[in-house]
């Protein structure tokens, strides 16, 4: 009783700051939840004074809600969606994408961890592969918020300038898609950004999308190989195996795939309290001892990945 | 709870802006939008197409206007998080480093990160925390300087209340800071120093500094002495403090008070001095003078020159060239000491004795000298008389050690004189000695005098002149001037010029020597010591002189002993090279006496031995007295010799003559004296040996003494003689057992090597070893002839390594000869030890168990044929008789088991018979029947018995007696059952057919009885064996027997006195012959 009247301060504000973020990121489908949880949770936290009363249920809301996330974010997968032809392109996008944000990352003197979060958001999808591959790095919070925070911005700059490419490249309705599909960071983006063009280009955005995020699951095998390599002990979380059973089940089960609907929110409120916790957790200062050099990664990443595709697509002529 | 921070303000400012600015816009935007559409839709005709699009377009306008305020919220929570970053850190670090210097840290630089009014205020905070640091740094060194003092300090303030101190205060006064801090000054000081302190306080005021000395009250020990500088604090002109140091006066107090009762008691040591004492500077003048000083010369001295005072001089004293102390210790720098001589009224010599001493100040420079002068008159004349003394006290030493060194008289008495001459300075002396006869004296030593004067002086009749009277009365003649002196008128050394004159007596120790006197050609008074000096002197040339004359004499007898011990040890040595030259006890013994007699220069030797029942008998003599071995006197008579050995001590008798209760042989008539000499070796007396004489001779000790020491020497030879042949019978005893022994005895040494082996232990080698060749080999090495034996040799190792730590030992071994031939042998081993008790060497026993198999195997083997068979007929009857028992045969033929049986029993016991038969003649208590022999009746009972047999197997059987053999007289029964035996064995050893032949015949005086067969013979290997018990051959595999047949025959033939033959070969049959005399032996 102690121990749980001890963590219902932490507990009831993270739950609130989650509670909060949910409703905001409803109102519009540019308003991504995970990253709303995290920066409020970051205001929340910076505006509280004795921060101390309420770690111990921070922290407890952070070890229950984010394995719960990451296993029930395994129904996300999806590989079925798009067209066989265009696997390759995705794959050889999410190679690209993650290879070039990594290598101009630690060119900028960020560290491992920091770049193969920002390689994972740059390739995946955002927000959920930085949460999903976060805990597998043991990275620090601060690092967790600073690419969450990153990829968000340039995401958000994509989703923006997007829609006048077409005017200002004539570039083919198709390979829009192609290319908001593959390369803007988040799902909302994507949609935001490909709506502008019509349904069609919307909905195949949509599919190279989802295909997008489906190989979250190569790139945390990826990560979970040399994480144990590198401690030489092979440890599969099980949160990991729940999300690579869903994952499975989603794909090939009818039924699975049937509850998604009824069981995404779940898993998607999960994360959000998870990010708001951690949000409340973080000092802004060590946030910005960062610098900018994480923005001018991803950005820079993100121009020469843009560049690299928009070349290919013209030279493959899809 | 809620912060308030920089960064939020900054970020209210950007959402301000962004809602503030961008807000309206996009409202205007959009209504301004959706106005113009509708005023488009209201004004012009739109196709559905386009009215499909304008309706879509509020929902496009609201996407990008929501996206766009998503983003720039989101760019404007990023910008103000990065911009708050640049302005806040500057303070950030502002803020830690002005926590640093309130928490003490002073070393605090902040890195300036921009060149702007942030840039301007770090760099300001830098200055200013150096600056502060210097400041402080000072202050807390100068806090140190003032805390570090050993010196108190306090500090007052114009109301003289005390505002601080140090540790050092605290440590002289006791009071802590709290107690002190606060109060007033004038607290810690009682009345008397209270106005001290107020006067110099006012001194502060005025801003004088000042030192004083006053007495603070500590918290524990009262009053302490102390010493204050104090100096007024001064600030903008102003004195707005005071301070004050305090020096502990204490010890200073201690010291001031120590040297004024030092002074005080030096001055009273300078006044108690009874000599005078002054204190003189370089300028020669006195500053200081004690009481003995001022007494002395009867005023007060301070100030006056010290030559005036006590060299009455009006200029130093070293001007004349005196011996000026004050002037030596100045230039020296070191304490001098002289005696200073002057004549005072009447001629008097007075001394003094001046010892100076510088005084140094502190600086090691001499500033004054101090004089102590000592009036050493009394002391000086004593000494000058001690010195007198002393020399003549050493002269008097030398001479007597002189004497007493030395034994030659010519070194001796010059030197004496010349030393006595000299100490009492004289002009001459001499040393008369009286003669041999008493009556002159004869002057030996002069000295000083003129050669025509000793003549005439030379000899002086006892009595005569000065020296005469002296030996007369023993008396000394002591005088000053003899010219004067009535006492030596008629003295010629009245006329030789000698005016003082000592004659004293030499004395030994019972009388009188001689007379030593000295002369002076001046008139000489002699004191009582000097009386005294020539007294001792007299004496000691007498006991010098007796000394001398002992030791001479005392020479000539060493050397007379030292001649006579030499001649003795000579004989002695000749005498024992004599008797160890043989271990002959007679040649000893002749040899004895012989030398005794040439040694002793004796008339007659002889030696007497006593027998066993105390005769005495002639063993040795130096001339004819009876056959050596003759008895001489028997036990029960007395003689000389007997005397002796009863007492067991030489017995000298010098007049024969008289002595009646002693026997005298014949042989000694004629001899007048006798030296009897026992002869004994430790409680055993041996006999005795004489020394006759024939005039009266007197043997001095020395003499007995040597024949005694002969006489043990005798005896020792006589015993090592008697002992050697002894040990010669007893070792040829020993080794004869030896020998003879069955068993191998060897002998070796802890290293194994062969000491003794007798016969039988080389036969078991089967080498021809001769008596001694195996001794000194290695006992391993004497059986190695064969590889075999390895096993064997291992053992005796095993034995010799357990006998060398005493332990008994047993092995079993196989020992293999030189011919082949294995022998089982057991091999004992004991250790043998020394009288010490340290294993010497080591004997093995080895024993021949060849035979003891044999034994053991021919028992076993007839335990197997007995048992063998006693069990076939035993099985025979047994089963018969079960079978009749449980009626299994039938009528017809129970009659033939019947038959079976009983002859199966009989020959059951016939064979107990035989063992019982063999084992009692064996033991000898078979009783032998005699009785006389009808060989003709025994010969046809033979045929009779074995007639089943002989028909059985159709063997030719004959008997046949050569001729009657009447009168012989045997045993009947053991004769047939030899004969039985022997038939029995023919026909059990024949096959069918074959013949059997009995002869019973005379041959010579015995009667022969043979039986020959031509049955399957006898092989080689078995007839070695045959006779022997229980043996059974070859043959005896494959045939009924015990193996006790022929040994029964033979001691059969053996009882009548006879012996039994065998001649026989394998397949060639067998012919036994008993040979047994007619008339046997009782």
């Amino acid at each position: 009783m102690g121990k749980l009247k001890g963590i219902f301060p932490g507990l009831t504000v993270t739950l609130l700051v989650a509670i909060i973020s949910f409703l905001t990121s409803s109102l519009h489908q540019s308003f991504d939840l995970l990253v709303i949880s995290i920066v409020f949770g970051m205001l929340v936290s910076s505006l509280l004074g004795e921060k101390e009363v309420f770690l111990d249920g921070i922290n407890a809301a952070l070890r229950f809600f984010l394995p719960i996330g990451i296993g029930i974010y395994g129904l996300q997968l999806e590989f079925g969606g798009a067209e066989m032809k265009f696997w390759p392109i995705v794959a050889g996008v999410f190679i690209v994408a993650f290879f070039t944000t990594y290598f101009v990352s630690r060119a900028f003197g960020l560290d491992r961890t920091l770049s193969v979060l920002l390689g994972s958001g740059m390739s995946i999808c955002g927000a959920s592969a930085i949460v999903v591959v976060a805990p597998l790095l043991d990275s620090k919070k601060e690092d967790t918020s600073i690419a969450l925070i990153s990829i968000l911005t340039v995401g958000l700059t994509g989703m923006l300038i997007y829609k006048f490419l077409p005017q200002m490249t004539g570039i083919s309705p198709l390979k829009f898609a192609i290319l908001s599909g593959t390369t803007l960071p988040m799902f909302g983006q994507v949609k935001v950004a490909a709506a502008a063009l019509g349904p069609e280009v919307l909905s195949l955005a949509v599919k190279l999308k989802l295909l997008r995020i489906s190989f979250l699951i190569f790139l945390a095998c990826g990560v979970l190989f040399f994480m144990g390599r590198r401690k030489k002990r092979f440890y599969i979380p099980w949160f990991m195996v729940l999300f690579f059973v869903l994952a499975a089940a989603v794909n090939f089960s009818e039924t699975v795939a049937g509850i998604r609907g009824a069981v995404e929110p779940v898993g998607r409120f999960s994360l959000a309290t998870a990010l708001a916790a951690i949000g409340l957790s973080i000092d802004v200062d060590s946030i910005t001892d960062k610098g900018a050099s994480p923005l001018l990664v991803v950005f820079l990443s993100w121009g020469i990945i843009v560049t690299m595709v928009f070349l290919i697509l013209n030279v493959i002529n899809v | 709870m809620f912060k308030n921070r920089l960064a939020y303000k900054l970020l209210v400012v950007f959402l301000v802006f962004a809602l503030a600015v961008i807000a309206p816009l996009s409202l205007i935007l959009y209504y301004d939008s959706v106005s113009m559409i509708q005023d488009i839709e209201r004004v012009a005709f739109l196709l559905p197409e386009q009215k499909a699009i304008h309706d879509g377009f509020e929902t496009q306008v609201i996407d990008t206007f929501v996206s766009l305020v998503f983003y720039i919220f989101i760019l404007s929570f990023i910008a103000s998080l990065f911009l708050s970053r640049r302005f806040l850190m500057p303070v950030r670090e502002l803020y830690r480093g002005a926590k640093a210097i309130e928490e003490g840290v002073l070393d605090m630089r902040l890195d300036v990160k921009s060149d702007d009014e942030l840039g301007a205020v770090t760099k300001a905070f830098n200055d200013m925390a150096a600056g502060l640091k210097e400041k402080t740094n000072a202050l807390m060194r100068k806090d140190i300087y003032v805390n570090s003092m050993l010196d108190p300090l306090w500090v007052v303030d114009m109301d003289n209340i005390i505002t601080d101190i140090n540790p050092a205060f605290t440590r002289l006064l006791g009071y802590t800071i709290d107690e002190v801090i606060g109060a007033s000054i004038f607290d810690f000081l009682d009345e008397e120093n209270e106005k001290v302190m107020r006067t110099q306080l006012s001194k502060r005021d005025e801003g004088i500094s000042s030192s004083y000395g006053i007495s603070i009250i500590s918290k524990n020990e009262g009053l302490i002495p102390v010493l204050i500088s104090g100096a007024p604090v001064v600030e903008n002109g102003e004195v707005v403090a005071k301070i004050g140091i305090i020096k502990d006066f204490r010890a200073e107090v201690a010291l001031r008070d120590a040297l004024k009762e030092e002074k005080d008691h030096s001055e009273a040591i300078m006044d108690s001095l009874v000599d005078v004492l002054v204190v003189i500077n370089r300028d020669m003048r006195i500053i200081k003078a004690n009481r003995a000083a001022i007494a002395t010369a009867g005023e007060d001295i301070t100030g006056r020159f010290c030559h005036e005072i006590f060299h009455k001089l009006p200029e130093s004293c070293f001007i004349r060239g005196m011996d000026c102390p004050v002037k030596v210790v100045f230039e020296t720098g070191r304490s001098y000491k002289t005696v200073h001589e002057h004549v005072e009224a009447g001629n008097v010599k007075v001394f003094h004795e001046i010892t100076a001493f510088p005084v140094k100040s502190s600086g090691s420079e001499i500033i004054n000298v101090v004089e102590l002068i000592r009036d050493i008159t009394e002391k000086k004349s004593f000494e000058d008389e001690i010195a007198q003394r002393n020399k003549e006290l050493v002269t008097l030493n030398s001479i007597s050690r002189m004497l007493s060194h030395s034994l030659r008289a010519e070194d001796i008495f010059n030197n004496v004189l010349e030393k006595v001459i000299d100490m009492l300075r004289m002009d001459g002396g001499g040393i008369y000695f009286l003669d041999e006869a008493g009556r002159e004296l004869i002057c030996r030593y002069q000295k000083g005098a003129s050669e025509d004067f000793m003549r005439g002086v030379a000899r002086v009749r006892v009595g005569e002149d000065i020296p005469g009277r002296v030996a007369v009365t023993g008396q000394s003649i002591v005088s000053p001037d003899i010219l004067k002196d009535e006492r030596v008128e008629k003295s010629i050394l009245r006329h030789s010029g000698i005016r003082g004159l000592a004659a004293i007596p030499v004395k030994g120790k019972e009388k009188l020597m001689g007379v030593f006197y000295i002369f002076s050609f001046s008139p000489r008074i002699f004191t009582p010591e000097d009386e005294r000096i020539l007294d001792s002197v007299g004496e000691m040339a007498g006991m010098a002189f007796e000394n001398i004359r002992l030791y001479e004499k005392m020479r000539e007898l060493y050397e007379h002993q030292r001649k006579r011990r030499a001649a003795e040890q000579q004989n002695l040595l000749m005498f024992a090279s004599l008797l160890s030259d043989t271990l002959d006890i007679n040649t000893v013994l002749d040899s004895a006496v012989s030398a005794i007699k040439d040694t002793s220069k004796a008339d007659f030797v002889w030696l007497l031995q006593a027998d066993e029942t105390g005769n005495l008998l002639l063993s040795s003599a130096s001339q004819e007295a009876g056959a050596k071995g003759g008895m001489v006197y028997s036990r029960d008579t007395s003689s000389i010799e007997r005397y002796s050995m009863e007492k067991r001590k030489p017995i000298v008798f010098s007049e024969l003559v008289t002595e009646s209760r002693f026997y005298l042989s014949e042989y000694l008539s004629g001899y007048n004296t006798a030296c009897s000499i026992p002869v004994y070796v430790g409680n055993k007396t041996l006999g005795a040996f004489t020394l006759y004489f024939r005039g009266f001779t007197i043997l001095p000790e020395e003499d007995i003494f040597f024949l005694q020491t002969a006489g043990n020497i005798l005896a020792v030879s006589m015993e090592r003689a008697r002992l050697y042949e002894e040990v010669i019978i007893e070792k040829g005893m020993a080794d004869a057992i030896l020998q003879s022994i069955a068993d191998g005895i060897m002998t070796v040494d802890t290293d194994g090597r062969v000491v003794s082996m007798n016969r039988a232990a080389k036969a078991m080698t089967g080498l021809p070893y001769a008596l001694d060749e195996p001794v000194g080999r290695p006992c391993c090495d004497i059986f190695g002839y064969s590889p075999e034996n390895t096993e064997l040799r291992w053992a005796l190792g095993e034995c010799l390594e357990e006998a060398v730590l005493k332990r008994v030992s047993a092995r079993e071994a196989e020992l293999f000869t030189a011919g082949g031939r294995k022998l089982p042998i057991e091999i004992n081993s004991a250790p043998v030890t020394d009288k010490e008790g340290k294993v010497a060497g080591v004997v093995y026993v080895l024993r021949d168990k060849s035979r003891e198999k044999e034994m053991d195997t021919m028992k076993t083997e007839f335990v197997r044929a007995v048992s063998h068979e006693f069990r076939t007929p035993l099985s025979a009857i047994v089963g018969m008789a079960e079978m009749l028992m449980d009626g299994e045969v039938g009528r017809d033929r129970q009659r033939e088991y019947l038959n079976t049986i009983l002859l199966e029993g009989r020959r059951l016991s016939d064979m107990v018979s035989e063992l019982l038969d063999v084992a009692r003649i064996e033991s000898g208590k078979e009783v032998f029947r005699e009785s006389e022999i009808d060989f003709k009746a025994v010969l046809e009972d033979i045929r009779e018995a074995f007639n089943p047999v002989i028909l059985k197997k159709e063997m030719k059987f004959s008997t046949r007696l050569e001729e009657e053999i009447k009168g012989y007289k045997g045993d009947k029964d053991k004769i047939k059952q030899m004969l039985m035996n022997l038939v029995d064995n023919s026909l059990t050893y024949s096959d069918g057919g074959c013949a059997v032949e009995v002869n019973v015949g005379r041959h010579g005086d015995a009667v022969r009885i043979q039986v020959r067969d031509e049955g399957w013979g006898i092989p080689d290997e078995d007839m070695g064996h045959l006779g022997e018990k229980f043996y059974r051959g070859r043959h005896g595999l494959s045939t009924k027997g015990t193996g006790l047949g022929l040994s029964l025959c033979r001691e059969i033939a053996k009882m009548h006195g006879g012996d039994l033959h065998i001649e026989s070969a394998a397949g060639e049959g067998t012919t036994v012959t008993v040979e047994i005399p007619l008339r046997r032996k009782e």
